[in-house]
């Protein structure tokens, strides 16, 4: 007797189940937690109370300011972003340099270290002194950047230099936390090589580690540039100068008309840094 | 006269990955004149590669003694043990260069030990002594090659960019842990020779460790049977013999095949062939 | 050791030379631009403002009752950074079909159609420059900007942030999605048209599939910073911890401002411990 195909045998059992189940069903829970969460708010929103008031603002927004004052105005505090954005990505590149040293004092690469003259307390010194510094890099990227910048200005005055300082201090951690990544993922061989044929550590680091990492340490710091310059922008509104600055008087003054300009010019500034970043990153990176 | 390297005695044991110890060197004793060359040959996992870690300082002994040029490395200071190392240049079967440099930095690298590190870093943007790494690169066949990246370069032509680092060096003593290993087969005979001829006509001490027993004992006139970390002999290579050959390699998986032809051969006449 | 004839050193080409001396002097312009100036830093009064600071937050404040109250700011930050990502996928997804290129512009997924005039190919390829531009300028604008214009439109609180972290990051998240689709492996999309499927039915089964997990991973990752942007996002007004620090902060409450931020370390770090253990899973 023929059967037809496929019949009798059992239908194997969907695999899945709960775990798929909880997969989609976490998140999905969590999100209308969410909203749920701001749901008074959210109804308002949904009045024609709230939406004539929206239509209010947004006239008050147009035409935008265009005199040429304020237009120059708005150049000046543009290149004071951009400045801001790369001397504070700049500070922030030295401070994470600054760990690289650490690291290359320290045996974190490992090499040569069975035969080191130097005393077990000095290794362990060492040692301790890279984890102190990457220790200090997580608690400095641990506080925003605006409440730096609250810091700085109190500290150094209103303007520029606490935006600066601020991008610096956040991003030392942010850009030192990914180089000491960077390094201790890079072949020992080498350093381990130099060292065996007498080089000090700090050269057998520059020539073995370094050269090895170097691409992505230049790669990551142009794009800490393109988010430092969104930064910049907003770090003004507690007085770090720049365009932030410009909106928050905007702001504070009613003068909504303003707000477009300044927002244009944010727009372009940030196009033109991420346009330059990707240049000069590509340009930048051949061999030594 | 010091001895160039003087081992007694020496062990050598690292941790295991899942606890326990591996014995590496076990009781090893060697004495290397000035000036000598010596090839050591072994089954892999024999102990060759620590041996050679040892003779070039990366590694301390456990127990015995171990002495270069008659100095002890663990009386000296930081510095001192610096210096004692540059004495000895090693090249290694990996190569450890650094890829993304050009090969005129990779070369240069030799002079690490000699130069500051603000001499280092102005090197990498514009590099010194030139002139004497185009000499080591010629020595070894690649000049034209001199300011390429590193990585362009063929497995064999690297190795040679490694030799030229150690020549650089100018060491008193250069190790070369399987040197030819990664190279292609025709070429293995080229870069032995090449090793000998320029530490001849220094005076340089040279010891090889290679895979490949007739290059050994076609190149060198002393032979050190390593095996389960141990040395089995240390002879004048007209008294290595098919037995002593046989007993050491005896069990290992990796005999490459014109190896086992060159068994064969010891099997049929009854005798080692050896064009010196 | 004999001369040998060195080869000419091919040196730093002409272009990289202007690039390296042009950007040494920008970056020199800009700290003096920026009026950047250490001895200003490092004057006693600035060190001893720091200094203050510092010492003003240890230990940061542990009371009972202020970490309770501290708790609702937590949680808000999180339905925050939550909801935000949600609307920003709910937006930036549709944004990405526009904005990825082979599903516009022509390419392999077109291959075997008759040619279209002119007039149809830039119809075709409106959408995608638009989706483009607009996808541009929502992710251009830092996601406190939007934070202070949604502010002022529809009042203080957490729906301002929402609405600002879902127009930024659907910028964000449009952008990468659409890269993803772009670089995405064609072979079953192309094996679906060869059987005679539509076009939306290639994409939706052959493309989407595929890069799912892609797409989950990438959202992830920006779940962890809606995290930290949502904190900040209270300084404007929009609701969340930053809301609170603020407010600890004008008043000199330091202790409390170092509990805050501290509340914030750990919440972020939460979050980036939770999206990393689920994005290795999804690797």
């Amino acid at each position: 007797m023929s059967a037809a195909p496929g019949m009798g045998a059992p239908i194997p059992r969907r695999p899945g189940g709960w775990g798929v189940l909880a997969a989609w069903g976490i998140p999905i829970l969590l999100v209308l937690w969410s909203f749920n969460g701001v749901r008074g708010e959210l109804a308002g929103f949904f009045t024609a109370e709230s939406a004539t008031q929206m239509w209010a603002y947004i006239s008050r927004l147009w035409p935008p300011d265009r005199s040429p004052e304020f237009l120059l105005l708005v150049a000046r505090a543009t290149a004071e972003t951009f400045a801001i954005s790369v001397a504070g990505t700049a500070v922030a590149a030295a401070i994470a340099a600054l760990l690289l040293y650490f690291a290359a004092s320290d045996d974190v690469l490992g090499a040569g270290g069975e035969q080191e003259s130097a005393s077990p307390g000095r290794v362990m010194g060492r040692r301790a002194a890279y984890l102190a510094a990457r220790a200090a890099l997580n608690l400095m990227r641990s506080i925003p950047e605006l409440v730096w910048a609250i810091i700085f200005v109190f500290a150094v005055g209103l303007g520029p230099f606490a935006g600066v300082l601020a991008l610096g201090a956040h991003n030392g951690g942010v850009i030192g936390k990914l180089y000491a990544e960077t390094l201790e993922n890079v072949r020992r061989g080498p350093v381990e090589a130099l060292r065996a044929g007498g080089a000090r550590r700090s050269s057998a680091f520059l020539y073995g580690a370094l050269p090895q990492a170097w691409p992505q340490l230049v790669a990551y710091t142009f794009y800490r540039w393109e988010v430092n310059i969104r930064a910049a922008a907003v770090l003004g509104f507690v007085g770090a100068g720049g365009l932030g600055q410009q909106m928050h008087i905007a702001l504070s003054l009613f003068l909504e008309s303003r707000l477009v300009t300044l927002i244009a010019a944010v727009f372009i500034l940030v196009n033109a840094v991420d346009l330059m970043s990707g240049y000069l990153r590509r340009k930048l990176d051949a061999a030594f | 006269m010091n001895l160039a390297f003087e081992l007694n005695g020496v062990s050598k044991r690292f941790r295991r990955a899942g606890g326990g110890w591996t014995e590496a060197l076990q009781g090893v004793d060697l004495e290397i004149r000035p000036g000598e060359a010596v090839a050591i040959i072994g089954p892999s996992g024999a102990g060759k590669t620590t041996l050679m870690r040892l003779l070039n300082l990366s590694l301390r002994p456990d127990e015995g003694a171990l002495r270069v040029d008659g100095t002890d490395p663990t009386s000296l200071s930081q510095s001192g043990l610096r210096k004692l190392r540059a004495r000895t240049a090693t090249v290694y079967q990996q190569h450890h260069l650094i890829p993304a440099l050009r090969v005129v930095h990779n070369i240069l690298a030799g002079r690490l030990s000699v130069w500051s590190l603000a001499g280092a870093v102005l090197s990498l943007f514009s590099p010194r002594e030139t002139a004497l790494a185009a000499w080591a690169a010629g020595e070894v066949g690649i000049l034209e090659k001199l300011w390429e990246r590193t990585d362009r370069l063929s497995g064999g032509q690297q190795q040679r960019v490694a030799i030229a680092r150690a020549l650089v060096q100018n060491p008193r003593h250069l190790l070369a842990d399987e040197p030819v290993a990664s190279v292609d087969p025709s070429l293995a005979d080229a870069i032995v020779g090449l090793l000998r001829r320029v530490c001849a006509g220094d005076g340089k001490t040279l010891v090889v460790n290679l895979h490949d027993v007739p290059l050994a004992l076609r190149h060198f006139g002393r032979i050190v049977g390593v095996r389960d970390g141990r040395v089995r002999f240390d002879l004048p290579v007209e008294e290595v013999d098919s037995g002593l050959l046989v007993s050491l390699y005896e069990g290992d998986e990796e005999l490459t095949s014109d190896v086992r032809q060159w068994f064969q051969e010891i099997f049929q006449t009854g005798q080692p062939g050896l064009p010196r | 050791m004999n001369q040998a004839a060195v080869p000419p050193s091919p040196g730093a080409s002409r272009e990289r030379r202007i690039l390296t001396g042009a950007s040494l002097l920008i970056l020199l312009g800009s700290f003096a631009y920026t009026q950047s100036n250490p001895a200003l830093l490092l004057s006693p009064e600035a060190l001893r403002a720091i200094g203050s600071f510092a010492a003003a937050f240890f230990p940061p404040d542990l009371n009972r009752d202020f970490l309770s109250s501290s708790l609702g700011p937590v949680i808000e930050t999180v339905q925050l950074a939550t909801a935000g990502v949600a609307l920003a996928i709910l937006v930036g997804f549709p944004m990405a079909l526009l904005a990825a290129g082979n599903f516009h512009l022509g390419g392999a997924l077109f291959e075997g159609d008759p040619e279209p005039s002119p007039a149809v190919r830039r119809l075709r390829a409106a959408p995608y420059w638009l989706s483009r531009l607009l996808l541009n300028f929502m992710r251009s604008i830092p996601e406190l900007i939007w934070a202070l214009i949604f502010v002022r439109a529809v009042g203080l609180g957490p729906l301002a942030g929402i609405l600002a972290l879902g127009v930024a990051y659907a910028g964000i998240l449009g952008k990468v999605f659409a890269e993803i689709m772009e670089s995405a492996d064609l072979r079953p999309a192309l094996a679906l048209r060869a059987a005679g499927a539509s076009r939306p039915k290639v994409i939706l089964y052959g493309i989407i599939p595929p890069i799912f997990r892609q797409f989950l991973s990438y959202a992830l990752y920006r779940w962890e910073c809606a995290m930290r942007a949502a904190a900040i996002m209270g300084f404007v007004g929009a609701g969340g911890l930053g809301q609170h620090i603020e407010i600890a902060m004008r008043m000199f409450e330091h202790r409390q401002t170092a509990t805050l931020i501290l509340e914030l370390a750990l919440l972020v770090a939460a979050a980036d411990f939770i999206s990393s253990r689920l994005r290795r899973k999804l690797a």
